[in-house]
Protein backbone atom coordinates (compact mmCIF):
# COMPACT_ATOMS: atom_id res chain seq x y z
CA UNK A 1 0.00 0.00 0.00
CA UNK A 2 1.21 3.23 -0.82
CA UNK A 3 1.05 6.54 1.31
CA UNK A 4 1.24 10.18 -0.26
CA UNK A 5 2.37 12.84 1.13
CA UNK A 6 -0.12 16.26 0.73
CA UNK A 7 -0.38 19.39 -0.88
CA UNK A 8 1.92 20.89 -3.40
CA UNK A 9 4.19 17.68 -2.53
CA UNK A 10 1.37 15.16 -3.73
CA UNK A 11 0.59 16.60 -6.69
CA UNK A 12 4.63 16.93 -7.46
CA UNK A 13 5.03 12.70 -6.70
CA UNK A 14 1.98 11.79 -8.37
CA UNK A 15 3.64 10.57 -11.33
CA UNK A 16 6.51 8.45 -9.27
CA UNK A 17 4.21 7.40 -6.95
CA UNK A 18 1.64 6.03 -10.07
CA UNK A 19 5.01 4.58 -11.45
CA UNK A 20 6.03 3.24 -8.13
CA UNK A 21 2.83 1.26 -8.15
CA UNK A 22 3.10 -0.04 -12.05
CA UNK A 23 6.43 -1.23 -11.26
CA UNK A 24 4.95 -3.33 -8.03
CA UNK A 25 2.24 -4.61 -10.06
CA UNK A 26 4.45 -5.69 -12.72
CA UNK A 27 6.34 -8.12 -10.20
CA UNK A 28 3.10 -9.83 -9.08
CA UNK A 29 2.14 -7.16 -5.99
CA UNK A 30 -1.30 -5.96 -5.68
CA UNK A 31 -0.88 -2.14 -5.12
CA UNK A 32 -3.59 0.20 -3.56
CA UNK A 33 -2.77 3.93 -3.72
CA UNK A 34 -5.34 6.71 -1.93
CA UNK A 35 -6.47 9.94 -0.84
CA UNK A 36 -6.35 10.98 2.41
CA UNK A 37 -9.94 12.78 3.46
CA UNK A 38 -9.60 16.41 2.08
CA UNK A 39 -7.24 15.81 -0.46
CA UNK A 40 -6.80 15.04 -4.19
CA UNK A 41 -10.05 13.20 -5.30
CA UNK A 42 -11.39 12.13 -2.19
CA UNK A 43 -14.37 13.90 -0.13
CA UNK A 44 -14.22 16.44 2.28
CA UNK A 45 -12.45 19.76 2.25
CA UNK A 46 -8.51 20.21 3.19
CA UNK A 47 -9.75 22.61 6.01
CA UNK A 48 -11.52 19.67 7.50
CA UNK A 49 -8.29 17.25 7.25
CA UNK A 50 -6.81 16.30 10.48
CA UNK A 51 -3.99 13.92 11.01
CA UNK A 52 -5.69 11.66 13.24
CA UNK A 53 -8.22 11.12 10.59
CA UNK A 54 -5.98 10.91 7.85
CA UNK A 55 -3.77 8.10 10.08
CA UNK A 56 -7.24 6.29 10.31
CA UNK A 57 -7.48 6.52 6.57
CA UNK A 58 -4.55 4.79 6.70
CA UNK A 59 -5.62 1.70 8.59
CA UNK A 60 -9.36 1.49 6.51
CA UNK A 61 -6.89 1.45 3.36
CA UNK A 62 -5.18 -1.47 4.90
CA UNK A 63 -8.24 -3.29 5.52
CA UNK A 64 -9.39 -2.58 1.81
CA UNK A 65 -5.92 -4.14 0.20
CA UNK A 66 -6.36 -6.96 2.76
CA UNK A 67 -10.34 -7.67 1.32
CA UNK A 68 -9.10 -6.97 -2.18
CA UNK A 69 -6.67 -8.55 -2.28
CA UNK A 70 -6.38 -11.44 0.11
CA UNK A 71 -2.85 -11.88 0.70
CA UNK A 72 -1.26 -12.56 3.82
CA UNK A 73 1.66 -10.05 3.78
CA UNK A 74 1.47 -6.66 3.46
CA UNK A 75 4.25 -3.83 2.95
CA UNK A 76 3.32 -0.47 3.11
CA UNK A 77 5.22 2.39 1.68
CA UNK A 78 5.30 6.24 2.53
CA UNK A 79 6.62 9.55 1.29
CA UNK A 80 7.31 12.51 3.36
CA UNK A 81 4.44 13.12 5.23
CA UNK A 82 2.40 9.74 4.15
CA UNK A 83 5.90 8.13 5.78
CA UNK A 84 5.99 9.72 8.63
CA UNK A 85 1.85 9.07 8.73
CA UNK A 86 2.68 5.26 8.50
CA UNK A 87 5.48 5.14 11.11
CA UNK A 88 3.27 7.30 14.04
CA UNK A 89 0.40 4.38 13.62
CA UNK A 90 3.00 2.01 12.89
CA UNK A 91 1.37 -0.32 16.09
CA UNK A 92 -2.14 0.96 15.99
CA UNK A 93 -2.86 -0.15 12.54
CA UNK A 94 -5.63 -2.34 11.52
CA UNK A 95 -3.75 -5.15 9.78
CA UNK A 96 -0.22 -5.98 10.79
CA UNK A 97 2.19 -3.99 8.15
CA UNK A 98 4.87 -6.69 7.59
CA UNK A 99 7.41 -4.47 5.58
CA UNK A 100 7.48 -0.69 6.52
CA UNK A 101 9.02 1.26 3.61
CA UNK A 102 9.81 5.04 4.75
CA UNK A 103 10.62 7.50 1.65
CA UNK A 104 12.46 10.21 3.24
CA UNK A 105 9.93 10.71 5.88
CA UNK A 106 9.36 14.51 7.47
CA UNK A 107 11.27 13.67 10.76
CA UNK A 108 10.48 17.43 12.42
CA UNK A 109 7.00 19.00 12.18
CA UNK A 110 8.06 22.76 13.41
CA UNK A 111 11.46 22.49 10.97
CA UNK A 112 8.32 21.52 8.11
CA UNK A 113 5.66 23.60 8.85
CA UNK A 114 8.22 26.62 9.08
CA UNK A 115 9.95 25.73 5.64
CA UNK A 116 6.53 25.75 4.54
CA UNK A 117 5.68 28.83 5.77
CA UNK A 118 8.77 30.22 4.33
CA UNK A 119 8.19 29.32 1.34
CA UNK A 120 4.97 30.90 1.29
CA UNK A 121 6.05 34.30 2.47
CA UNK A 122 9.03 34.35 -0.28
CA UNK A 123 6.03 33.31 -3.15
CA UNK A 124 4.16 36.51 -1.89
CA UNK A 125 7.29 38.66 -1.31
CA UNK A 126 8.64 37.46 -5.11
CA UNK A 127 5.01 37.39 -6.36
CA UNK A 128 4.12 41.34 -5.04
CA UNK A 129 5.14 44.24 -7.20
CA UNK A 130 5.72 47.78 -4.88
CA UNK A 131 4.80 49.50 -8.01
CA UNK A 132 1.93 48.29 -8.30
CA UNK A 133 -0.19 47.94 -5.29
CA UNK A 134 1.76 47.62 -2.22
CA UNK A 135 -0.54 44.70 -1.35
CA UNK A 136 0.36 42.71 1.47
CA UNK A 137 0.30 38.73 1.49
CA UNK A 138 -3.10 37.28 1.29
CA UNK A 139 -2.62 34.31 3.27
CA UNK A 140 -4.11 34.00 6.51
CA UNK A 141 -3.24 32.01 9.58
CA UNK A 142 -4.76 29.38 8.70
CA UNK A 143 -3.46 29.29 5.02
CA UNK A 144 -0.34 26.34 4.62
CA UNK A 145 1.16 25.40 1.15
CA UNK A 146 -1.59 27.47 -0.72
CA UNK A 147 -4.40 25.25 0.64
CA UNK A 148 -6.46 26.48 3.73
CA UNK A 149 -6.14 24.00 6.90
CA UNK A 150 -7.17 24.29 10.20
CA UNK A 151 -4.97 25.16 12.59
CA UNK A 152 -5.43 21.96 14.54
CA UNK A 153 -3.98 20.71 11.37
CA UNK A 154 -0.92 23.08 11.75
CA UNK A 155 -0.43 21.99 15.07
CA UNK A 156 -0.49 18.46 14.16
CA UNK A 157 2.15 18.97 12.04
CA UNK A 158 4.27 21.09 14.24
CA UNK A 159 4.34 18.74 16.89
CA UNK A 160 5.65 15.92 14.27
CA UNK A 161 8.84 14.11 16.82
CA UNK A 162 9.88 11.32 14.59
CA UNK A 163 13.13 10.71 16.43
CA UNK A 164 11.28 10.53 19.72
CA UNK A 165 11.61 7.36 21.22
CA UNK A 166 7.69 7.10 21.47
CA UNK A 167 7.51 6.20 17.90
CA UNK A 168 6.91 2.20 17.88
CA UNK A 169 8.19 0.54 14.59
CA UNK A 170 7.75 -3.42 13.66
CA UNK A 171 11.16 -4.99 13.15
CA UNK A 172 11.14 -4.22 9.36
CA UNK A 173 11.50 -0.93 8.39
CA UNK A 174 13.51 0.25 5.24
CA UNK A 175 14.28 3.90 5.40
CA UNK A 176 15.47 5.69 2.13
CA UNK A 177 16.48 9.63 2.16
CA UNK A 178 17.40 11.55 -0.67
CA UNK A 179 16.70 15.05 0.02
CA UNK A 180 20.69 16.13 0.66
CA UNK A 181 21.51 16.01 3.95
CA UNK A 182 18.72 15.25 6.76
CA UNK A 183 19.06 15.57 10.58
CA UNK A 184 21.11 13.25 12.63
CA UNK A 185 18.35 11.10 14.24
CA UNK A 186 17.50 7.48 14.81
CA UNK A 187 13.76 7.09 14.06
CA UNK A 188 11.89 6.02 17.39
CA UNK A 189 12.53 2.46 18.27
CA UNK A 190 13.99 1.68 15.24
CA UNK A 191 15.26 -2.08 15.20
CA UNK A 192 18.82 -1.93 13.97
CA UNK A 193 19.20 -5.45 13.05
CA UNK A 194 16.38 -6.33 10.69
CA UNK A 195 16.21 -2.85 9.14
CA UNK A 196 18.22 -0.76 6.78
CA UNK A 197 18.92 3.06 6.57
CA UNK A 198 19.50 3.98 2.55
CA UNK A 199 20.75 7.12 1.13
CA UNK A 200 20.53 7.33 -2.47
CA UNK A 201 21.37 9.89 -4.63
CA UNK A 202 18.37 9.94 -6.43
CA UNK A 203 15.70 12.60 -7.97
CA UNK A 204 13.19 14.25 -4.80
CA UNK A 205 9.55 13.93 -6.85
CA UNK A 206 7.58 16.14 -4.41
CA UNK A 207 9.63 19.17 -5.26
CA UNK A 208 8.46 21.81 -7.44
CA UNK A 209 9.16 20.51 -11.02
CA UNK A 210 11.68 23.69 -11.51
CA UNK A 211 13.61 22.29 -9.07
CA UNK A 212 13.38 18.56 -10.03
CA UNK A 213 13.90 18.02 -14.07
CA UNK A 214 15.97 14.88 -13.30
CA UNK A 215 12.99 12.60 -14.22
CA UNK A 216 11.82 9.72 -12.31
CA UNK A 217 13.37 8.26 -9.21
CA UNK A 218 14.31 5.15 -10.59
CA UNK A 219 16.99 4.51 -7.50
CA UNK A 220 14.56 4.61 -4.95
CA UNK A 221 11.90 2.61 -7.23
CA UNK A 222 14.82 0.29 -7.56
CA UNK A 223 15.81 -0.13 -3.95
CA UNK A 224 12.05 -0.19 -2.65
CA UNK A 225 12.09 -3.56 -5.15
CA UNK A 226 14.98 -4.85 -4.19
CA UNK A 227 13.86 -4.65 -0.65
CA UNK A 228 10.58 -6.14 -1.01
CA UNK A 229 11.65 -9.27 -3.40
CA UNK B 1 -29.77 26.83 -6.37
CA UNK B 2 -27.79 24.61 -3.90
CA UNK B 3 -28.40 20.90 -5.34
CA UNK B 4 -26.46 17.82 -3.70
CA UNK B 5 -23.97 16.29 -6.16
CA UNK B 6 -22.08 12.95 -6.36
CA UNK B 7 -18.87 12.17 -7.71
CA UNK B 8 -17.84 9.21 -9.81
CA UNK B 9 -15.29 7.82 -11.93
CA UNK B 10 -15.11 8.47 -15.73
CA UNK B 11 -13.11 5.92 -18.08
CA UNK B 12 -13.33 6.35 -21.32
CA UNK B 13 -11.35 6.72 -24.61
CA UNK B 14 -8.80 4.22 -26.76
CA UNK B 15 -9.61 0.65 -24.09
CA UNK B 16 -10.90 3.19 -21.08
CA UNK B 17 -7.29 4.56 -20.67
CA UNK B 18 -8.27 7.79 -19.92
CA UNK B 19 -9.25 9.10 -16.49
CA UNK B 20 -11.46 11.32 -14.71
CA UNK B 21 -13.94 12.28 -12.02
CA UNK B 22 -17.41 13.72 -13.00
CA UNK B 23 -19.36 15.47 -10.79
CA UNK B 24 -22.85 15.85 -11.06
CA UNK B 25 -26.48 16.37 -9.42
CA UNK B 26 -27.30 13.59 -7.45
CA UNK B 27 -30.49 13.76 -9.20
CA UNK B 28 -31.23 15.43 -12.41
CA UNK B 29 -33.61 17.99 -11.42
CA UNK B 30 -33.67 19.64 -15.40
CA UNK B 31 -33.13 19.06 -19.01
CA UNK B 32 -30.13 21.63 -19.00
CA UNK B 33 -27.33 19.76 -21.45
CA UNK B 34 -24.77 22.33 -20.30
CA UNK B 35 -21.68 20.17 -19.37
CA UNK B 36 -18.22 21.80 -18.52
CA UNK B 37 -14.48 19.80 -19.15
CA UNK B 38 -11.67 21.00 -17.14
CA UNK B 39 -8.14 20.29 -18.76
CA UNK B 40 -5.09 18.92 -17.34
CA UNK B 41 -2.54 22.31 -16.66
CA UNK B 42 0.98 20.94 -17.90
CA UNK B 43 1.93 18.26 -16.36
CA UNK B 44 -0.44 18.46 -12.95
CA UNK B 45 -2.70 15.68 -12.45
CA UNK B 46 -6.47 16.41 -12.80
CA UNK B 47 -6.87 17.78 -9.31
CA UNK B 48 -5.00 21.02 -10.66
CA UNK B 49 -2.37 23.20 -8.59
CA UNK B 50 -4.05 23.68 -4.66
CA UNK B 51 -6.95 21.45 -5.73
CA UNK B 52 -8.33 23.93 -7.37
CA UNK B 53 -10.25 21.86 -10.29
CA UNK B 54 -11.82 19.67 -7.17
CA UNK B 55 -13.77 22.66 -5.81
CA UNK B 56 -14.35 24.22 -9.16
CA UNK B 57 -16.06 21.13 -10.17
CA UNK B 58 -17.70 20.68 -7.06
CA UNK B 59 -19.05 24.03 -6.46
CA UNK B 60 -20.16 24.03 -10.58
CA UNK B 61 -21.78 20.52 -9.61
CA UNK B 62 -23.30 22.23 -6.69
CA UNK B 63 -24.96 24.79 -9.28
CA UNK B 64 -26.32 22.14 -11.38
CA UNK B 65 -23.83 21.35 -13.79
CA UNK B 66 -21.90 18.09 -14.77
CA UNK B 67 -18.24 18.59 -14.41
CA UNK B 68 -15.59 16.53 -15.64
CA UNK B 69 -11.67 16.70 -14.83
CA UNK B 70 -9.50 14.39 -16.37
CA UNK B 71 -6.24 13.36 -17.26
CA UNK B 72 -4.66 13.68 -21.01
CA UNK B 73 -3.29 10.28 -21.99
CA UNK B 74 0.35 10.09 -20.54
CA UNK B 75 -0.55 12.25 -17.68
CA UNK B 76 -1.96 11.47 -13.91
CA UNK B 77 -3.94 8.27 -13.83
CA UNK B 78 -4.18 8.16 -17.52
CA UNK B 79 -2.39 4.91 -19.97
CA UNK B 80 0.42 6.55 -22.09
CA UNK B 81 -1.09 7.28 -25.51
CA UNK B 82 -0.70 4.44 -27.44
CA UNK B 83 -0.11 5.92 -30.90
CA UNK B 84 2.69 7.53 -33.17
CA UNK B 85 0.71 10.29 -33.17
CA UNK B 86 1.88 13.71 -32.06
CA UNK B 87 1.08 14.52 -28.09
CA UNK B 88 -0.82 17.49 -28.96
CA UNK B 89 -2.44 15.67 -31.49
CA UNK B 90 -3.55 12.61 -28.91
CA UNK B 91 -4.37 15.04 -26.48
CA UNK B 92 -7.69 16.97 -28.58
CA UNK B 93 -8.30 13.51 -29.18
CA UNK B 94 -8.79 13.03 -25.50
CA UNK B 95 -10.90 16.40 -25.40
CA UNK B 96 -13.10 15.04 -28.09
CA UNK B 97 -13.01 11.18 -26.66
CA UNK B 98 -14.39 13.37 -22.85
CA UNK B 99 -17.39 14.65 -24.45
CA UNK B 100 -18.36 11.48 -26.34
CA UNK B 101 -18.70 10.39 -22.96
CA UNK B 102 -20.04 13.35 -21.42
CA UNK B 103 -22.69 12.89 -24.70
CA UNK B 104 -23.07 9.29 -24.44
CA UNK B 105 -23.53 8.89 -21.05
CA UNK B 106 -25.16 12.24 -19.65
CA UNK B 107 -27.04 13.11 -22.76
CA UNK B 108 -24.73 16.90 -22.88
CA UNK B 109 -24.66 18.27 -25.75
CA UNK B 110 -23.31 21.49 -25.19
CA UNK B 111 -19.76 22.49 -23.50
CA UNK B 112 -18.07 24.59 -22.13
CA UNK B 113 -14.05 24.06 -21.87
CA UNK B 114 -12.31 24.86 -18.81
CA UNK B 115 -8.31 25.38 -19.40
CA UNK B 116 -5.14 27.51 -17.44
CA UNK B 117 -2.20 27.93 -19.69
CA UNK B 118 -1.71 24.93 -21.47
CA UNK B 119 -4.75 23.89 -20.48
CA UNK B 120 -6.17 27.12 -22.22
CA UNK B 121 -3.88 26.99 -25.17
CA UNK B 122 -5.68 23.17 -25.57
CA UNK B 123 -9.47 24.44 -24.97
CA UNK B 124 -8.48 27.69 -28.07
CA UNK B 125 -6.71 25.15 -30.42
CA UNK B 126 -9.42 22.74 -29.93
CA UNK B 127 -13.15 24.60 -29.44
CA UNK B 128 -13.88 26.09 -32.97
CA UNK B 129 -13.67 22.38 -34.43
CA UNK B 130 -16.33 20.82 -32.50
CA UNK B 131 -19.90 21.70 -32.96
CA UNK B 132 -20.55 20.91 -29.34
CA UNK B 133 -18.43 23.66 -27.65
CA UNK B 134 -20.32 26.37 -27.08
CA UNK B 135 -17.91 28.11 -24.44
CA UNK B 136 -14.28 28.49 -23.69
CA UNK B 137 -13.07 29.89 -20.17
CA UNK B 138 -9.33 30.74 -20.85
CA UNK B 139 -7.08 31.06 -17.86
CA UNK B 140 -4.30 33.27 -18.78
CA UNK B 141 -3.65 31.82 -21.96
CA UNK B 142 -0.67 32.77 -24.02
CA UNK B 143 -0.75 36.53 -24.85
CA UNK B 144 2.14 37.93 -26.88
CA UNK B 145 3.54 40.32 -25.60
CA UNK B 146 2.88 44.44 -26.61
CA UNK B 147 4.64 47.64 -26.56
CA UNK B 148 2.71 48.50 -23.24
CA UNK B 149 3.23 45.40 -22.08
CA UNK B 150 6.98 46.16 -22.82
CA UNK B 151 6.75 49.82 -20.91
CA UNK B 152 4.60 48.50 -18.24
CA UNK B 153 7.39 45.80 -17.02
CA UNK B 154 10.34 48.03 -17.27
CA UNK B 155 8.19 51.00 -15.91
CA UNK B 156 8.07 48.32 -12.75
CA UNK B 157 11.24 47.04 -12.73
CA UNK B 158 13.05 50.32 -12.85
CA UNK B 159 11.04 51.53 -9.73
CA UNK B 160 11.60 48.06 -7.73
CA UNK B 161 14.76 49.01 -5.96
CA UNK B 162 15.49 45.13 -5.65
CA UNK B 163 15.91 44.82 -9.44
CA UNK B 164 18.77 47.82 -9.54
CA UNK B 165 20.99 45.93 -6.88
CA UNK B 166 20.30 42.64 -9.14
CA UNK B 167 21.90 44.26 -11.87
CA UNK B 168 24.44 45.80 -10.33
CA UNK B 169 25.33 42.50 -9.66
CA UNK B 170 24.53 41.13 -13.07
CA UNK B 171 21.91 39.15 -11.77
CA UNK B 172 18.82 41.53 -12.83
CA UNK B 173 15.27 39.84 -14.10
CA UNK B 174 14.49 42.65 -15.70
CA UNK B 175 17.38 42.31 -18.24
CA UNK B 176 16.71 38.52 -18.51
CA UNK B 177 13.52 38.62 -19.09
CA UNK B 178 13.80 41.40 -21.43
CA UNK B 179 16.38 39.47 -24.00
CA UNK B 180 13.82 35.94 -23.01
CA UNK B 181 11.12 38.40 -24.71
CA UNK B 182 14.10 39.54 -27.48
CA UNK B 183 14.78 36.09 -28.33
CA UNK B 184 11.35 34.64 -28.61
CA UNK B 185 10.43 37.66 -30.85
CA UNK B 186 13.78 36.64 -32.83
CA UNK B 187 12.87 33.00 -32.58
CA UNK B 188 8.93 33.00 -32.72
CA UNK B 189 8.94 30.61 -30.12
CA UNK B 190 5.81 30.58 -27.56
CA UNK B 191 5.77 31.51 -23.70
CA UNK B 192 7.35 29.68 -21.16
CA UNK B 193 4.80 27.07 -19.53
CA UNK B 194 2.33 26.70 -23.03
CA UNK B 195 2.37 24.58 -25.68
CA UNK B 196 5.11 25.41 -27.71
CA UNK B 197 5.22 26.09 -31.16
CA UNK B 198 7.08 24.87 -34.23
CA UNK B 199 7.38 28.08 -36.72
CA UNK B 200 5.62 30.36 -38.86
CA UNK B 201 4.06 33.16 -36.59
CA UNK B 202 2.63 32.42 -33.13
CA UNK B 203 0.69 35.72 -33.14
CA UNK B 204 -0.54 35.35 -36.62
CA UNK B 205 -1.71 31.23 -35.72
CA UNK B 206 -3.70 32.01 -32.62
CA UNK B 207 -5.16 35.15 -34.43
CA UNK B 208 -6.28 32.89 -36.63
CA UNK B 209 -7.89 30.42 -33.98
CA UNK B 210 -9.67 33.10 -32.75
CA UNK B 211 -11.27 34.10 -34.77
CA UNK B 212 -12.62 31.02 -36.02
CA UNK B 213 -13.64 30.59 -32.69
CA UNK B 214 -15.98 33.89 -32.66
CA UNK B 215 -16.83 33.44 -36.02
CA UNK B 216 -18.70 30.12 -35.41
CA UNK B 217 -20.08 31.80 -32.17
CA UNK B 218 -18.36 30.09 -29.04
CA UNK B 219 -18.58 32.30 -26.10
CA UNK B 220 -15.24 33.28 -24.50
CA UNK B 221 -14.33 33.69 -20.85
CA UNK B 222 -10.73 35.09 -20.85
CA UNK B 223 -9.01 35.50 -17.56
CA UNK B 224 -5.81 36.58 -17.22
CA UNK B 225 -3.49 37.42 -13.85
CA UNK B 226 -0.97 40.51 -13.03
CA UNK B 227 0.25 38.86 -9.48
CA UNK B 228 3.75 37.67 -10.53
CA UNK B 229 7.27 38.79 -10.37
CA UNK B 230 7.99 38.50 -13.87
CA UNK B 231 3.81 38.79 -15.14
CA UNK B 232 2.78 37.80 -18.35
CA UNK B 233 0.04 40.47 -18.59
CA UNK B 234 0.22 43.51 -17.14
CA UNK B 235 -2.75 44.92 -18.35
CA UNK B 236 -6.54 44.18 -18.50
CA UNK B 237 -6.39 44.98 -22.34
CA UNK B 238 -3.32 43.22 -23.37
CA UNK B 239 -5.52 40.21 -24.88
CA UNK B 240 -7.13 42.78 -27.22
CA UNK B 241 -4.34 44.76 -27.99
CA UNK B 242 -2.26 41.85 -28.74
CA UNK B 243 -5.03 40.32 -31.26
CA UNK B 244 -6.49 43.24 -32.08
CA UNK B 245 -6.96 41.75 -35.41
CA UNK B 246 -9.81 39.68 -34.16
CA UNK B 247 -13.40 40.45 -33.99
CA UNK B 248 -14.46 39.87 -30.51
CA UNK B 249 -17.00 41.91 -30.02
CA UNK B 250 -19.79 40.65 -28.07
CA UNK B 251 -18.10 37.34 -27.79
CA UNK B 252 -15.73 37.86 -25.06
CA UNK B 253 -15.76 38.80 -21.41
CA UNK B 254 -12.38 40.00 -20.01
CA UNK B 255 -11.18 40.16 -16.80
CA UNK B 256 -8.30 40.69 -14.93
CA UNK B 257 -7.29 39.27 -11.61
CA UNK B 258 -4.92 42.06 -11.00
CA UNK B 259 -3.14 40.49 -7.66
CA UNK B 260 -3.42 37.13 -8.38
CA UNK B 261 -0.76 34.57 -9.49
CA UNK B 262 -0.52 32.31 -12.10
CA UNK B 263 -1.83 29.12 -10.27
CA UNK B 264 -4.11 30.96 -8.45
CA UNK B 265 -2.21 30.19 -4.75
CA UNK B 266 -4.84 31.72 -2.23
CA UNK B 267 -7.89 30.51 -1.46
CA UNK B 268 -9.46 34.31 -1.61
CA UNK B 269 -8.40 34.26 -5.44
CA UNK B 270 -9.34 30.37 -6.33
CA UNK B 271 -13.19 31.29 -4.15
CA UNK B 272 -13.37 34.45 -6.63
CA UNK B 273 -12.12 32.78 -10.11
CA UNK B 274 -15.32 29.67 -9.53
CA UNK B 275 -17.86 32.34 -8.68
CA UNK B 276 -16.76 33.95 -11.88
CA UNK B 277 -16.83 30.74 -13.93
CA UNK B 278 -20.08 29.52 -11.84
CA UNK B 279 -21.90 33.25 -12.59
CA UNK B 280 -20.68 33.29 -16.58
CA UNK B 281 -21.67 29.46 -17.30
CA UNK B 282 -24.87 30.71 -15.09
CA UNK B 283 -26.03 33.84 -17.15
CA UNK B 284 -24.00 33.09 -20.83
CA UNK B 285 -26.36 32.51 -23.43
CA UNK B 286 -24.87 29.66 -25.61
CA UNK B 287 -25.90 29.80 -29.51
CA UNK B 288 -23.08 28.54 -31.40
CA UNK B 289 -23.55 28.54 -35.21
CA UNK B 290 -23.26 24.74 -36.11
CA UNK B 291 -21.49 26.25 -39.80
CA UNK B 292 -18.20 24.74 -39.35
CA UNK B 293 -15.44 27.01 -40.67
CA UNK B 294 -12.42 25.52 -40.29
CA UNK B 295 -10.74 21.84 -39.70
CA UNK B 296 -8.90 21.37 -36.73
CA UNK B 297 -5.53 19.85 -37.95
CA UNK B 298 -5.17 23.23 -39.92
CA UNK B 299 -4.19 24.86 -36.66
CA UNK B 300 -3.24 22.28 -34.65
CA UNK B 301 -0.55 21.14 -36.84
CA UNK B 302 1.28 24.28 -36.46
CA UNK B 303 1.44 23.19 -32.33
CA UNK B 304 3.58 21.04 -30.51
CA UNK B 305 3.63 19.96 -27.25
Amino acid sequence: MLCSSWGREYSNAHRSIRALSKRLCAIGLDTLRFDYYGAGDSGGETVDAQLDGWRADISTALSELKDMSGRPRIAVVGMRLGATLVAQSAQQLSIKADNIILWDPILCGSDYVDSLLDRQNRHDEKSSDPAVSGSSAVAADSELGGLLVSSSFVDGLSSIDLCSRRVMLPSRVLTIFTDGPHRDCEIGSLSKDSSEVATLKAPSPWKDSAEQEEGLPVEVIDRILKWLK
Amino acid sequence: MTVKFVERVAQFGPEKGVIGIVAEPAETTSDEKLGVVILNTGTIHRVGHHRMYVSMSRKLARAGRTVLRFDFSGLGDSSPHSSARPLLQSNLEDIEAAIDWLQTTRGISQVVLVGLCSGADHAILYGFSDARIVGLVLIDPYVPPTARYFLDYLSRRLRDVKSWRNFRLHRSKLLRRLLEHLSQALHKEGGPGHLVYQGLDVRASLEKAYEVTTQVGVKLLVICTGRHHAPRQTYREQFTSAFSRVSFEASLHLEFFKDTDHTFSSVESRNELDELVRFWCETTKFDRSPFQLSNRSDIAALWTA
